[in-house]
């Protein structure tokens, strides 16, 4: 899951940053309202939170005119403003979430995941898939009962195909949602890490959890 | 006396009293005249008429030749009495029908004195105990036969005849009626001042309603009625009260609006460093293993406490400002060296920024005044516009005397008039900076130095303004007349360079 945090104040930026990447999400950073418009305009994010008073362009305005482009990614608002009013109009504005500074980290993941799991219109936490169960509140994945130790970027990828089981996920898509602009994703990155999770969650003698589609992607085997 | 409406009804009261008083006896004195004067006057008429039919006849006999109808009017119990005498007042001559019925005279008032009458009008009592008052008079008997024998020819001491003529009236009712008018005088003299105490009282109470109201109203006012105003229509003498009282609720108002926004920006202002600290430590204790993290962690929350302290220094400075006791005493300041040298202060800054600062002119401008305050309005202002003009633009300094002007004018493209109106309140920020934290590390700012300028600037006698013309906003700083507190004007003197 990749997302966009956008907020001026520098040591709030790079510690969202990092604890965020901590729990396997691929994330950008902005520190002005007019590059973080560019970045989410220009990339496909899962989640973006959005920061209101920010230099250049305001949170609210950034949020209106992403609407506008008919962008849907789920935006959480992370601001010091905590007036009903305040809370309303970036309702209002398009806001999925909002969340008031000073905020426990733990409860931002929480909003983070849930907000996530709604867009992809999963109603609980525990996703199960056939012999599999994807932990999203946990980050754990285990197959009849049985554990299936992931590192945090295959456990990305996982989740990502997981979520969008009902489709095929095309290779840009993955390059865009599992890696963030730090790393300059190639194609052997991701087939790579795509075989790294077959190793991991695959048995003998039974077909792969993930079905690949020749020319266009990469679809997660519910069965 | 401390009560209004006590000093107004006592000072009324003898004022009316007095007035009353003084109205009461003259009345009394002018009536009881009036009344003295038409007695004396009917009396006199009396004399006259009686006068007129005193007679004397040849045969030498003297009488009052009334006509029957008026002798009636001089009967029994008759309140009108003559009496006529020889001229040596020897011999009563003829009397009133009354007195010849009742065998009485009327005693002159120098009775026992000898003849001569000097008394012609006096008090006296009528043989019945009646007091009465009479007039005296000598006079020529009219004669008696001249109607209808005018050429009888008569002895010469009989037509000669004169005799002491006396005209009384019962003055019973007259004195009833002084009577009755000195106890209406004197019932007035004790009625009055309480009439008028009542009467003042009720007025002064009736007058001062509208204050009892104003004050309920006054009363009735609560915390929770900050936009509450007392209405236009009380009388005029009290509108100047109601209209001084709804300036002070708007003063009041006005300044707890700005103690609430000054309360609600101190704790938005403080959420930030708070939301920094709890976000820096919650990420590293949840990697805590990393012994890197933790320590970079640290430092970051050291930066944070230390931004914190100046963010509580800055209001602390404020609070020293608002109070006015930090001022030392003023030295000569030369605001063109000190303006150059703030703005060569800023310069690494600039060069980061690409930002150019023109100045004009270069001629010494010398002032009195309070150094370090001066220094800290200048580079606030100097900071302000360096930090925030946008990246690339240029920064006009103007400088004049006479009075003492300083002007910065730059780019403000961010900035709206309504943002102009809350400059100098502190912890302000424009809802969309230019500059985001990244650059302004160096400047740390935190919204209170303009707030701290204009406090400043107020303690030195200056004016601190901004203007948003075009796009451009344009600090002025400025020398004006000030009364009351101001250390010392500031004088602006110009050194040739």
């Amino acid at each position: 899951m990749r997302i966009l945090i956008v907020e001026d104040s520098l040591m709030l930026r790079e510690n969202l940053a990092i604890g965020l990447r901590d729990a396997g999400y691929a994330v950008d950073t902005a520190a002005d309202g007019i590059v973080g418009l560019e970045l989410s305009t220009d990339n496909s994010y899962d989640l973006v939170v959005l920061d209101i008073q920010l230099p250049g362009l305001d949170g609210l305005a950034i949020l209106e005119r992403l609407r506008k482009q008919g962008n849907k990614v789920p935006v959480l608002m992370l601001t010091a403003r905590d007036t009903v009013q305040d809370r309303v109009l970036g309702l209002r504005s398009g806001a999925d979430d909002y969340l008031v500074k000073p905020f426990d980290f733990d409860e931002l993941l929480a909003r983070i995941e849930a907000l996530i799991r709604r867009h992809h219109k999963e109603a609980h936490n525990r996703i199960i898939t056939g012999a599999m169960t994807v932990d999203l509140d946990c980050k754990q994945v285990s197959r009849d009962g049985v554990d299936v130790p992931l590192a945090p970027r295959e456990y990305a990828l996982l989740e990502f195909l997981v979520l969008n089981r009902s489709r095929v996920v095309t290779r840009s898509e993955i390059e865009e949602h599992i890696y963030d602009e730090r790393v300059e994703p190639m194609s052997n990155v991701v087939d790579s890490a795509m075989s790294s999770l077959r190793r991991a969650i695959d048995q003998t003698g039974e077909p792969s959890a993930i079905i690949t589609r020749r020319g266009l992607g990469y679809q997660f085997n519910s069965k | 006396m401390n009560s209004l409406r006590a000093k107004l009804v006592l000072r009324m009261v003898l004022v009316v009293s007095l007035f009353g008083l003084a109205v009461s006896g003259v009345f009394h004195v002018v009536t009881r005249s009036l009344l003295l004067s038409d007695f004396e006057h009917e009396l006199e008429t009396e004399m006259t008429f009686v006068t007129g039919l005193t007679k004397v006849f040849p045969d030498g006999d003297v009488y009052v030749d009334l006509d029957s109808e008026v002798v009636t009017e001089y009967g029994l119990e008759a309140n009108r009495l003559y009496q006529v005498w020889d001229a040596d007042l020897a011999e009563v001559l003829d009397r009133s029908v009354w007195l010849e019925q009742t065998s009485q005279f009327v005693a002159l008032a120098d009775e026992g004195e000898g003849p001569t009458i000097v008394v012609s009008r006096f008090d006296t009592v009528l043989p019945d105990g009646r007091p009465a008052r009479a007039h005296l008079k000598y006079i020529d008997a009219q004669w008696g036969w001249f109607d209808s024998e005018p050429d009888k020819d008569v002895n010469e001491s009989v037509r000669a005849t004169a005799v002491w003529l006396l005209v009384a009236r019962d003055r019973s009712e007259l004195n009833r009626s002084l009577n009755r008018l000195m106890w209406l005088t004197v019932a007035m003299a004790f009625l009055l001042p309480m009439l008028a105490a009542w009467a003042v009282r009720w007025t002064v109470k009736h007058s001062l309603k509208p204050l009892s109201a104003v004050t309920e109203e006054i009363t009735s006012i609560r915390s929770t009625m900050p936009a509450h105003r007392l209405h236009e229509t009380w009388p005029v003498e009290i509108r100047p009260l109601t209209q001084a009282f709804n300036a002070l609720l708007e003063r009041l108002n006005s300044a707890e609006s700005r103690q609430r926004r000054f309360a609600a920006a101190a704790a938005h202002e403080l959420r930030t460093p708070i939301a920094e600290l709890r976000t820096v430590t919650d990420v590293a204790l949840r990697g805590q293993a990393k012994h890197d993290r933790l320590t970079d962690a640290l430092r970051q929350c050291n930066a944070v406490s230390h931004r914190m302290q100046e963010t509580m220094n800055g209001l602390l400075e404020l609070a020293k400002q608002q109070s006015h006791s930090n001022l030392t005493p003023n030295t000569s300041v030369n605001v063109t060296a000190l303006v150059t040298e703030l703005i060569e202060e800023q310069r690494g800054f600039m060069q980061k920024r690409s930002v150019n600062v023109e100045m004009s002119p270069l001629a010494s401008i010398m002032i009195d005044s309070h150094e370090p305050s001066l220094r800290m309005i200048l580079n606030t202002l100097v900071s302000n516009a360096v930090v925030h003009c946008p990246v690339g633009s240029n920064v006009l300094v103007t400088l004049a005397n006479g009075p003492l002007r300083v002007i910065f004018d730059n780019d403000a493209p961010a900035l709206s008039a309504d943002d102009i109106e809350h400059l100098f309140d502190p912890f302000w920020r424009p809802a969309t900076s230019t500059t985001p934290e990244d650059q302004c590390n160096e400047q740390p700012h935190f919204g209170l130095g303009l707030a701290l300028a204009k406090d400043a600037a107020e303690q030195l006698g200056l004016e601190l303004s901004a203007e948003l013309k075009d796009a451009r906003i344009r600090f002025e700083i400025s020398s004006r007349i000030l009364s009351g507190s101001v250390p010392d004007p500031i004088t602006p003197e110009v050194d040739s360079p």
